[in-house]
């Protein structure tokens, strides 16, 4: 029985010793600086907060996209910019990943957010009413960054209240119709100017068993996107007026473009897999000459234009093929895409508030630099851009000169601030791509959801 | 003699029918394993299925580089050490008393936490997270292993309690009768004869304690306290995914899990074994 | 007295550790979770108190619906599906006469051991119109039959159901295994020296045997179902549109998409209401066989 008892004691004993090891095993990896590309030290043992005092070393903790190198690279150009602006801060970054902003708003809710973190307006919203985000007015002001933005980014500085939360990191993406060019001249069709020849190479690319739209409605942002682009070619609104109260979606407007979407669709626009394919798959499709056409934001252009994948067979349309023919010239610049203040914001409760709104303000600014430096961003948001490293590609330099007339932008549904719709319009855009769904159907599902 | 012939006929429809749903069960893993040695083209387009024609290395070069993939190895495995055993250890006990022990409040307690296989988790992850905070372990892997450890004592203990049930009650009278007090009998007669629940109970708690990525992404804030499946968001961009890199690291996050599984069910077959012959 | 009060103690020993975790880790967060189902909360700001109104806007929720529809297709399925298969795998690897049983054991249960998301993203591409593998071989056996089984509002839920339904037999199918080789030999001795087919002694020794872990298996089956989130969340988000919602992607959507947590709260305790009617209906339904030795 002796021999029982000791094994039980044995069991006991390795409980205690793996849960003190559990529990050990923090302190042990806080005091341990690890290989890894990321510097790790937790953001409590940073100092007391005294702005002015540069020569302190200070850790900063940011939560922000850290995975392709679209978010990379322009991350790396701002730390290294940042190092030499402001020594004394160490960067603890925490990887974001694509959870609906879950994290994010759990870390709000218990109190703890990261000193710096990326936002988009619906979370400016949300943590503006909670008072958990802080006003980065005097900051700006500081380092007279409203100066060095070009007049269309100020919608990405200025939150719709008037006041700054959030430094925007990125341009005014707009969201493009692109086309693969040997698709259409193989197939003797014609690249379309307005809505009936874009209906009609709907037919003729489905007739030869070709896609004709390339869309990603794995993710639900797409459909809105399109049905936005659908809008904007009469209500240069288009859904953000929805959010603003401006308009209603019982307008013909927003009737017209549903009535028009359901009737592409119908048309055999997408192919049937389009709702469990995802923006890689949906760009290899493009790419591989499987689908005529593609939608998708300023930011693929780096990629479609690259001669590795379609190179100069690649040409953007933008929103134009939505418009009837007798608007299609008089609305050719109203965007769809853009966005309200969205970027880089510091947490209200930060330990180092100051610093921290000091960091944020240039790195946002610097990490702008850094998408036009790395990845060629083809609308900067700062009114002098340095040169990008590789130069722009054909597409690129198209979008550089029109981009000039561009009259008006709308939102990605990122930009909405108004959850409730946000999610109803793009459940119910989803709707409207499966072709089973009347309009009647979209305006009142649309419209409950704002009850 | 037609009786015969039917019979193997039967036999091998049925052996067909086997081995196609094997094939079909053994695929995932083949396919992941292909994966992390294609490109996307390949993934989605040109060879989709098949045999990578090209090995491509660096997603493992990318996947071992990304992220600090030997802290995040030795997090999963102390945490999933830490889970089964506090978990087995608690579920024992309870499921033992719940299932063989004279108390008023037996089935209650029973079935008090049986519910929570119900609590969908995505809704506590708020209170839960304050929870870690105010018991100050917010920065520690016990953040998780308490978690985990609580979220799987309802299947554990409702597993165990099963076979608690299955065990003919002459077994512990004669013990009592001996003079054996609670502790013994539990330890020492009743133990040995539910192994095989042991085994399989911990394996199921292994797979979810290392598999789980849900709970880790929200609580765990530290670099340093990450397990092997959150190395995932490394490459799962706002608009661009990296599925070959992904392919990687979660060929890499899986072999274990495979192993410890092949391994146990081995010992899982013997202890069936010994189980029958003491109860035949 | 003494012997009494020290069972007593015993009891204690073995169940209050138990106990105490999970009153605070599981309880104590789902209750908070229904008391704050009656009030209007984005899960940051403060809340306000609204009585049952977040109950009626549910009750009058088109998706909420369609999501507890969603959830009983799912639980169906699963029962159908896992604990059916299950079985029939579980009597035919208990038998010894089978070669390469221990393979087939093994191989099984392969989809368990792997992450949801290895599991959801291969079916996703199995899925596929046009790379896909079962288009495929319907083409190849000259059918011109084409299905997009994710892309339909009303297959959508069945594919997703599948998914998960095939990667976690294997649960069952080991828990049963494990309950069919506890019931001792001389049971079926017994049934054999009476004249017993194998089919019969396989109805009238083995199945009423496993009360008890059918009990389980159906309760495993039916709450998985029901709660059911992570294959819409890998593979459809919902979709199209709100299709494959399921009462813990309704929750989920309210709580992080729409910012309405106080809604999310109370489908959440309508979830955990369906949980435990449904185990009450079992435990009631699914008789207990009494243990005779």
């Amino acid at each position: 029985m002796v021999q029982r008892y000791s094994k039980l004691m044995c069991i006991v004993l390795t409980l205690l010793l793996v849960l003190s090891l559990a529990a050990c095993g923090n302190s042990a990896n806080t005091a341990t600086t690890d290989a890894s590309s990321v510097p790790a030290v937790s953001s409590s043992s940073g100092t007391t907060a005294s702005s002015g005092s540069a020569s302190q070393p200070v850790t900063i903790k940011i939560y922000t996209q850290y995975s392709s190198d679209d978010e990379k690279q322009p991350y790396d150009y701002a730390a290294a910019a940042m190092k030499k602006l402001m020594p004394n801060v160490s960067l603890d970054l925490e990887v974001e990943a694509q959870d609906d902003n879950q994290k994010i708003k759990t870390y709000a809710a218990a109190g703890n957010l990261p000193d710096i973190f990326a936002v988009t307006s619906d979370l400016v919203t949300l943590f503006k009413k909670s008072n958990n985000i802080l006003q980065l007015d005097s900051y700006v002001k500081q380092y007279g960054i409203a100066d060095k933005l070009t007049e269309t980014s100020q919608s990405l500085l200025f939150d719709q209240d008037g006041h700054v939360y959030a430094v925007p990191n990125v341009g005014q993406w707009a969201a493009n119709l692109f086309i693969n060019k040997d698709l259409f001249t193989q197939n003797n069709i014609k690249v379309p100017t307005n809505y009936n020849e874009l209906l009609a190479a709907v037919k003729a690319f489905k007739a030869k068993n070709i896609i004709p739209l390339a869309i990603f409605a794995k993710e639900k942002w797409p459909a809105v996107q399109m049905f936005d682009m659908l809008v904007t070619r009469t209500q240069p609104l288009g859904v953000v007026g929805l959010d603003t109260g401006k308009t209603q979606i019982s307008d013909y407007v927003y009737k017209n473009a549903a009535t028009k979407f359901i009737e592409l669709v119908k048309a055999g626009l997408i192919s049937k897999d389009a709702f469990n394919t995802s923006a890689d798959q949906a760009l290899q499709q493009l790419y591989t000459g499987k689908a005529a056409m593609f939608i998708g934001g300023s930011w693929a252009m780096s990629d479609i234009g690259d001669p590795k994948n379609l190179g100069e067979k690649a040409d953007i349309l933008y929103s134009v093929p939505f418009a009837d023919a007798a608007d299609a010239d008089a609305t050719k610049w109203n965007m769809s895409g853009g966005g309200f203040n969205q970027g880089f914001a510091v947490s209200a409760v930060s330990k180092n508030k100051d610093i921290a709104g000091q960091f944020a303000v240039q790195f946002g600014y610097a990490f702008a630099e850094g998408r036009v430096v790395k990845r060629a961003d083809p609308n900067p948001i700062m009114k002098n851009p340095p040169p990008p490293e590789a130069g722009y590609n054909t597409m690129q330099k198209k979008y550089i000169a029109d981009s000039a007339s561009f009259t008006s932008m709308t939102a990605f549904p990122w930009g909405i601030t108004n959850a409730k719709l946000g999610t109803a319009l793009q459940d119910d855009c989803q709707k409207l791509l499966t072709g089973d769904y009347t309009v009647d159907q979209f305006v009142q599902d649309i419209s409950n959801s704002l009850k | 003699m037609r009786g015969k012939l039917v019979n193997k006929l039967v036999r091998t429809l049925l052996y067909v029918f086997i081995s196609f749903y094997a094939i079909v069960s053994l695929y995932p893993m083949v396919w992941m394993i292909f994966n992390s040695f294609k490109n996307n083209r390949e993934i989605f387009e040109t060879n989709v299925f098949g045999i990578p024609k090209v090995l491509r290395l660096e997603n493992y070069i990318k996947a071992v580089h990304s992220f600090n993939i030997l802290r995040f190895f030795e997090n999963s495995i102390i945490v999933a050490v830490c889970t089964v055993t506090v978990t087995l250890f608690l579920s024992l006990m309870f499921s033992y008393a719940t299932a063989r022990m004279k108390w008023k409040l037996a089935t209650v307690s029973r079935i008090y936490v049986t519910a929570g296989m119900f609590i969908p988790v995505q809704i506590i992850m708020i209170p839960l997270v304050i929870l870690a905070r105010n018991l100050h372990i917010s920065n520690s892997l016990l953040s998780l292993i308490i978690p985990y450890a609580a979220f799987e004592l309802p299947f554990s203990s409702i597993v165990l309690y099963g076979f608690y049930r299955t065990i003919p009650n002459e077994i512990e009278e004669a013990a009592t009768i001996d003079g054996a007090n609670i502790y013994r009998v539990f330890f020492s007669i009743i133990m040995p004869l539910v192994k095989s629940a042991i085994a399989s109970v911990l394996i199921f708690v292994f797979l979810f304690s290392w598999n789980e990525f849900y709970m880790a992404l929200i609580i765990i804030s530290n670099n340093n306290l990450m397990t092997l499946p959150l190395g995932l968001i490394n490459f799962q961009g706002q608009f661009q995914t990296d599925w070959g890199a992904m392919a990687a690291t979660m060929t890499i996050a899986s072999l274990p899990t495979v192993i410890v599984y092949l391994f146990f069910s081995e010992q899982v077959e013997k202890a069936l074994t010994v189980g029958s012959a003491v109860k035949g | 007295m003494n012997k009494n009060l020290s069972y007593k103690i015993s009891v204690c020993v073995f169940t209050l550790p138990t106990l105490i975790l999970f009153t605070v880790v599981v309880c104590n967060p789902i209750l908070q979770t229904i008391y704050k189902s009656f009030f209007d909360w984005d899960g940051i700001s403060a809340a306000s108190f609204i009585n049952i109104q977040n109950y009626v806007k549910l009750f009058h929720d088109s998706d909420f619906f369609t999501a507890s529809n969603n959830g009983l297709i799912f639980a169906a399925f699963l029962v159908i599906y896992q604990t059916g298969l299950a079985t029939i795998f579980a009597i035919l690897f208990a038998n010894k006469d089978l070669k390469g049983r221990k393979f087939f054991k093994s191989a099984y249960f392969i989809p368990v051991v792997l992450s949801v998301t290895v599991v959801s993203m291969l079916w996703l591409t199995v899925y596929n119109t046009d790379n896909g593998i079962i288009n495929k071989v319907l083409k190849l056996m000259g059918s011109p039959y084409r299905q997009s089984w994710l892309s339909n509002m009303k297959t959508g839920i069945y594919a997703v159901a599948f998914v998960n339904a095939w990667q976690y037999m294997g649960i069952q199918m080991i828990l049963i295994f494990a309950a069919i080789k506890s019931i001792p030999e001389h049971y079926y001795e017994a049934a054999s020296i009476d004249g017993a087919s194998s089919f019969q002694k396989h109805i009238h020794v083995t199945m009423p045997m496993l009360a008890e872990t059918y009990k389980f298996c159906l309760v495993l089956a039916i709450t998985g179902g029901l709660k059911a989130f992570e294959n819409m969340y890998i593979m459809t988000q919902g979709g199209p549109g709100t299709a494959t919602y399921t009462l813990t992607y309704l929750m989920y959507s309210a709580a992080f998409r729409s910012n309405q947590y106080g809604y999310a709260c109370s489908a959440a305790t309508i979830l955990v209401v369906q949980c435990l009617v449904f185990t009450i209906l079992v435990n009631r339904f699914v008789a207990r066989e009494k243990i005779k030795y």
